[in-house]
């Protein structure tokens, strides 16, 4: 009989440990602070060169691949006219991330490059699923995991704040980046409205809630909630109640650019995007829970909200805005895409798919839908703009051979150079062996130690000979050259024990 | 995507949806263009309120860079 008091005693105690209310607080008072972009790189203090740089999904393949690319950036140095060196990492000014890429994204804005050698350890070399797997498995987590306000994603989420980003809060980010860091856009999905959620203040906004009091690791983990394995990340929406004087929710007001999308009938994107997002505040009631997935189902290259920033006004951090301004008059997007691409070989039976492979496309299939359109999109915008503008100097030019004293009334619009790098396994053609086993990588939190190595040498190898790269750096830095980017066959051995 | 030309007698910065997009004049003195995405907008300038009207709420239509589309503001 005390035995069992004693237990049920026990048993509550740790079902109600954490208890320590909703993982998004209500905002106290709506302002203009908080993770956003102007206070992150200080808006107006853009350089000439604005880089923005996307990591995809795909767990410890794309964590490590994504690391890849930062390492070899920060490698990538070139002079600066009258100032020393300068490392292309430090021109980084936003990094836009989607699942297993977030852990990489996240690190790096929290803790800097002194910072690499810890989530080397902390997390590319660490079995993170091996952790997970056996905190979910340990008795006194069953119990709390029976609470309808508590699940597997928030304990992954405990697992990451733990023993990947120390406790570090949005607010912890805000603090540290001072204008040096890069603003980060952890991607997740909204699973109601199918779209993009971002771990921004911008966004929270919408939500009322204060994103300074979240762990970085829950963005990170609502990112990368992988269906069914995981479950989904619950925020609170908080509503605004009229009777209510005192209740900051009550004066939400809609970002300018928001409530004129909302007007543009004859736009369908603009409004759909528009409606999208109002949709926290406008149906609060019937939405006072919003649920996320994984970052990949809605895009699973990270290059969404990029895209809307560089191709209208309709963001929080239009680059189109600064364009219009003359602060950039260059664009460099790399997209470091750890997708695997191996052909199933369904085709050639005549049986169907078993419930495996329906259930690995269900999960997975919708996250390689709009990779390739979206890098596309943006190029297609760049190469419109350049076109716009060759059209004016055209024309300028045959009014001035016909009538020299002809000028058009108005300057044309600011002129931008725009290079898209994408580094991707298929871009590996000159080692096809090479290319299969990379394809053939496992999405986990868990890799061996040599795969993890290969990675981040493959993303060296990947950009440091990337046509669009070196055309890239040869308007940067003209006198920039690359250093050779070999790998080591030992390694690919190791890394690849199969016959490849 | 559209362009426009925002005038004004003297430069001035303008903003869209409340957004710098620099100024009305490039430094030759001609008005210059702007990028716009289609569809409804609010156009303002900065400095003295010496602008008629102060802002105004537009429907920009889609319009190459050889054809942009006016906001005319007027000195007061």
């Amino acid at each position: 009989m005390r035995a069992g008091r004693a237990l049920a005693a026990a048993v509550a105690l740790v079902t109600l440990a954490g208890c320590a209310g909703p993982v998004n607080p209500r905002l106290v008072a709506y302002g203009d602070g908080g993770y956003r972009y102007a206070n992150v790189r200080g808006d107006g203090q853009e350089e000439e060169l604005f880089v923005i740089l996307a990591f995809s999904g795909g767990g410890t393949r794309a964590a490590a691949f994504s690391y890849g690319l930062l390492e070899t950036l920060r490698a990538v140095t070139y002079p600066r006219a009258g100032g020393p060196a300068r490392s292309l990492l430090d021109d980084v000014d936003v990094i836009s991330s989607v699942s297993g890429g977030s852990f990489t994204a996240a690190h790096y804005a929290l803790f800097g490059t002194a910072g690499f050698k810890q989530f080397e350890e902390d997390f590319l070399y660490r079995n993170i699923q091996g952790k997970l797997i056996l905190k979910m498995l340990a008795p006194w987590n069953w119990f709390r995991l029976m609470r309808s306000d508590y699940s597997r994603i928030d304990m992954a989420a405990e697992l990451y704040d733990d023993v990947v980003f120390h406790g570090a809060t949005f607010g912890t980010l805000l603090e540290r980046a001072h204008g040096r860091r890069p603003y980060v856009l952890l991607n997740a999905t909204d699973m109601t409205v199918g779209a993009r959620f971002e771990f921004t203040q911008d966004q929270f906004d919408l939500l009322c809630s204060d994103l300074s009091r979240v762990p970085v690791a829950r963005g990170v983990a609502a990112s990368s909630a992988f269906p069914i394995l995981l479950s989904p990340m619950t925020l609170h929406n908080y509503p605004g109640d009229p009777a209510d004087p005192g209740n900051p929710c009550n004066s939400f007001r809609a970002p300018t650019w928001l409530a004129q999308a909302l007007k543009s009938v004859d736009q369908p994107r603009r409004v759909a995007l528009a409606r999208n997002l109002i949709s926290y505040r406008d149906a609060v009631k019937a939405r006072p829970y919003i649920h996320l997935l994984d970052g990949g189902l809605a895009d699973n290259i990270g290059l969404r909200g990029p895209y809307v920033a560089l191709s209208g006004q309709d963001s929080a951090w239009s680059v189109f805005s600064k364009i219009n301004d003359r602060k950039i008059q260059r664009v460099l997007v790399i997209a470091a895409n750890a997708k695997t691409g191996r052909d199933p070989g369904w085709d050639a039976r005549e049986s169907p798919p078993g419930i495996a492979g329906v259930m690995g496309l269900v999960t997975t299939g919708p996250m390689g839908n709009y990779s390739f359109e979206t890098v596309q999109l943006i190029a297609e915008h760049f190469r419109q703009l350049n076109a716009e503008h060759e059209s004016f100097n055209a024309c300028e030019q045959l009014a001035k051979e016909q009538c020299p004293a002809f000028q058009i009334p108005f300057e044309p619009a600011a002129e931008v150079e725009f290079h898209a790098v994408e580094l991707a396994f298929d871009k590996v053609t000159d080692d096809l062996p090479l290319q299969r086993c990379l394809e053939g990588l496992a999405t986990s939190f868990s890799l061996p130690r040599p795969q993890v190595t290969l990675l981040r040498q493959v993303a060296r190898r990947l950009l440091l000979t990337s046509p669009e790269f070196l055309a890239a750096m040869s308007k940067i830095a003209p006198t920039w050259k690359p250093e050779p980017a070999p790998i080591a066959p030992a390694l690919v051995h190791e890394a690849c024990p199969q016959p490849r | 995507m559209s362009f426009v030309v925002v005038l004004f007698p003297e430069p001035r910065d303008v903003y869209i949806d409340d957004q710098m997009q620099g100024s009305t004049r490039a430094a030759s003195g001609r008005p210059r263009a702007l990028y716009v995405n289609a569809g409804s907008h609010v156009f303002r300038l900065g400095g003295r309120a010496d602008v008629e009207p102060p802002t105004q709420t537009l429907d920009v239509p889609e319009r190459p860079i050889l054809n942009p589309f006016r906001v005319d503001f007027r000195k007061i």
